[in-house]
This record gives structure tokens, sequence and C-alpha cells, in this order.
């Protein structure tokens, strides 16, 4: 193809120059304007709230389709740093949390306990199940009457697709050394033996779950019964059952960190640093999530195998 | 003896070439546009608690992708080509109108449908080599060889 040339004129080196330096002068003035009127991350209060909001997990992992995911790994170092912090005098773990991964769950459990500062735990709409563990490992526990908490249970169910992939003449072969190797495939039916062994893993859990709630919460043999099938308890019969020590909000937990402490509270929050392109990726991919909220939250769940 | 005579051929510009040019671009967009936001982004941030990344954070990288899509705009617009391409010695071609420049770069906008384009634009210069909004307005990115 030959064709005479037709092109605008050729670069001016100011014009250029002009367009950088309006475009970095937007940049600085806007940057500028963001950083004086941006809030403080850290502030000066003596007692840190770190929140655990969402599925617990061990890592901030996620893909786009990715729900909420409070990370034990984030959280416990939010716990080491308090330890360390000389202006802080106590913490208050803000939970909002179904529970998540049996491990994640321990993890950050364990590292509470650990504290030697005192500690409290408000439960605001949901403490369950793993978000209980957690707030069981505290001092003292906040929530609202209409809180839901407990299902103190442990759960690996999954869909078994061997009909679907019958019905469409997909066939699974079997290759495996170790006779147990792929059990709990959904591409097959479970076995009763499989189903016993994966029974007693789940009982075994479930136990060391009991055992946590029992010594922490010095409950008897009658209400750990009543907690011991998994269902869910409003803040108010938990509160009956010994499950959490007072209903009430923020206020109230501030309140007993008040009286405990002899002196007035301030709450404050650590912000969490990361790279740049850190949290371009997570900008997008709030953006993204929000548009396809609706559609993943059902299809592509990233759970972990065992959940409390 | 008849002298060759000076002939300009043009054609596609190739994957590459606009590869670096695009990579030599976002070099220049992230000292000028992205490096005033650093440490607002950095204090912004919250890695952990997904559901609480800040506005603040949000309305900066909205902004960044703007001003990215002003400067490429603004430069295809008025020179057919951006510095990476200058670099490179590849330009636009076509009817390069304000609004032609614009769809160009819509993959730049991070909204949805527009981020879509992010990967339909690379798949469909990879499998038809071009650029599924340069296919839109009909524009062609292009290099230069003079033959003789």
């Amino acid at each position: 193809m030959v064709k005479k040339q037709e092109s605008k004129p050729g670069p001016k080196a100011w014009v250029i120059i002009a367009i950088l330096i309006g475009l970095f002068l937007i940049s600085s003035f806007v940057a500028g304007i963001v950083t004086l009127f941006s809030e403080e991350s850290i502030g000066s209060g003596n007692v840190l709230i770190i929140p655990i909001h969402g599925v617990i997990m061990s890592s901030d992992a996620g893909g786009f389709f990715s729900t909420d995911v409070a990370s034990a790994d984030r959280i416990i170092s939010d716990i080491q740093k308090a330890e360390e912090d000389s202006t802080v005098q106590g913490v208050i773990f803000e939970i909002n949390s179904p529970g998540g991964s049996a491990v994640a769950s321990e993890e950050v459990a364990f590292a509470i306990e650990s504290m030697e500062k005192p500690k409290v735990a408000w439960i605001r709409e949901v403490g369950a199940s793993g978000g209980y563990w957690i707030a069981t490992s505290t001092d003292y526990i906040v929530a609202s009457r209409m809180s839901i908490t407990g299902s103190v249970g442990v759960i690996s169910s999954y869909l078994d697709f061997s009909g679907l992939l019958e019905d469409y003449n997909v066939s699974y072969e079997r290759l495996v050394a170790g006779k147990y190797k792929d059990s709990g495939t959904p591409l097959r039916p479970l076995k009763s033996e499989e189903r016993k062994i994966m029974q007693e893993k789940l009982d075994k859990i479930h136990g060391y779950f009991l055992d946590q709630v029992q010594d922490r919460r010095n409950l008897s043999d009658l209400d750990m019964k009543k907690i011991s099938t998994g269902t869910i308890f409003i803040g108010s019969e938990a509160y009956h059952l010994g499950m959490i020590d007072e209903i009430g909000g923020k206020a109230t937990a501030i309140n007993y960190l008040e009286s405990l402490l002899n002196t007035s509270v301030e709450t404050k929050e650590y912000s969490h640093k990361s790279s740049i392109l850190d949290s371009f990726g997570l900008s997008s991919e709030k953006m993204s999530y929000s548009f396809g909220k609706g559609f993943s939250s059902n299809i592509f769940k990233e759970e972990p195998l065992i959940k409390m | 003896m008849k002298p060759y005579k000076e002939k300009i051929i043009e054609k596609k510009a190739s994957f590459f070439k606009r590869l670096l040019a695009f990579g030599v671009d976002l070099f220049v967009l992230n000292f000028i546009i992205v490096s005033p936001f650093a440490s607002v982004i950095e204090t912004n941030s919250g890695v952990g608690y997904f559901s609480e990344i800040s506005s603040t954070l949000m309305f900066i990288v909205v902004l960044i992708s703007l001003l990215a899509l002003a400067y490429f705009v603004l430069m295809e617009w008025y020179f057919n080509k951006t510095l990476g391409m200058m670099l490179l010695k590849i330009e636009a071609s076509g009817n390069m109108s304000l609004l032609n420049t614009f769809v160009r770069h819509l993959y730049l906008i991070p909204i949805f449908p527009f981020s879509l384009l992010i990967f339909l634009d690379p798949i469909w210069l990879v499998f038809k080599g071009e650029r599924l909004s340069e296919k839109l307005t009909k524009t062609k990115t292009i290099e230069r060889i003079r033959v003789f």
C-alpha cells in the first residue's frame, strides 16, 4: 500500500511539555486537596478497635468474586502491634462475622488469648460459629439483644455432581494412589466408609470448638447440650445461657474497659498501608465485585474445606 | 538510468512496537499523574478490610484514570501519537477527531462496561491485528517505512 504521507504537523515540544505539566499540576493540586481533607487513619485513643468483618480466612487472598474477608494474618498483626503499642491500654474486637475457616478462627482466638491487655468482644449483627469462637477468647462479650450468635458447629458439605455428569454421559476416571485420596470429590458419590471417616473428623473439630466454649465461658453441661446442636441464638437468648456477658453495644464495651482501666476511654483504629499496586488491585476488584455481586456470590464461592 | 524514487509504505504497527509504546506511556504517566498521589494512596488503603476501602481511594483511582485518558486523547488528537508512539516511530492514522481519539481510549474509564475493553482490546489486537476500539472508530495504528 503506497500512500502520500498525510499527518498532522510534527510535534511541537512546547505543546507536549504543556500537556505533561498541565496533567502533573492537576494531579498535584488534587492530591494536595485530598491530603488536606483526608482523615487521620490512626487516632489518638487509648483503646484499639480491631474489626473482624466478613468470612474469616487465613489471608487476604480472594479473586474478583470473593466476598468480604476477615484476614487472620491482618488481625493477628494488629493484635501484635497493639501489644507492643504503649498507648494502647485495651482492645475491642468489633465482630460482624458468620464464621469461616476453622484454622483461621483458631489462629485468631489463640492470638487473642495470648494478649495480656484487656480485651472485649463487641458482637454487632452476627458473631456466629468461628466469629463466636473468636469472641470466647476475649475477657468479656457484649452483643445486642438482636445479634445473631452461637452456631457452634462444623460444616463441610458440598454438592455431588456425579448425577449431573451421568446425565451428560461424562464419567469420572478414578486414578488414585491411596484408598481415600479422592474422598470428598464432588465427581462421585461418597462411600459409607468415607462418610464415616469425614464425620469423625468433623466430630473431633466440633469437640475442640465445644471445649473452647465451655472452658472460656464456664458453662454447665446442660447449657452446653443446648449450644452444641449448632443452632443460632439471638443476643438475649445467648445472655440467658451465659454465652455472652452483657447486652449492649460499643458504649457498653467502652464502659466495661473504663471501669477496668479506671480511666476514660477513647478509641482508635490502625490503618493498613499497602503498596500502590495493591491499592489499585483492590479498588478495581471492588468495582468489578460490585457489578457482579448478586451473580457471583452463589456461583464462585471460595470457601475453606472445613468451616465453622 | 532512472534514479530510484523514494516511497513511503504504511503498514500496521507491529504488536511489540505497540506494546513497548504503551509501556513507555505508562512509565510517563506514572511520573506525571500517579506519583503525586502516592502518599495519599498509601494512607487511604485498607487492605484486609475489603468493605472499607475508602471512598477517597476510589475517587483517586477514577481521577487518575480520567487524567490518563486526557493524556492519550490530547496527544493523539493533537499529534496523532503519544510520547511512547513517537519513540517507537508509530502513529495513529485515520479520522483522528476528538470523539474518535476518546473512543480509542475508552478502556481507561474504570466503569463497567468500558472496563471490559481492557481485556477485549488486546485480545482483538492479538487475533485480528487491530484493537476493537480501532475497528469502531475506523482508525489504525501504523508505522511508515521508506523504500527506494
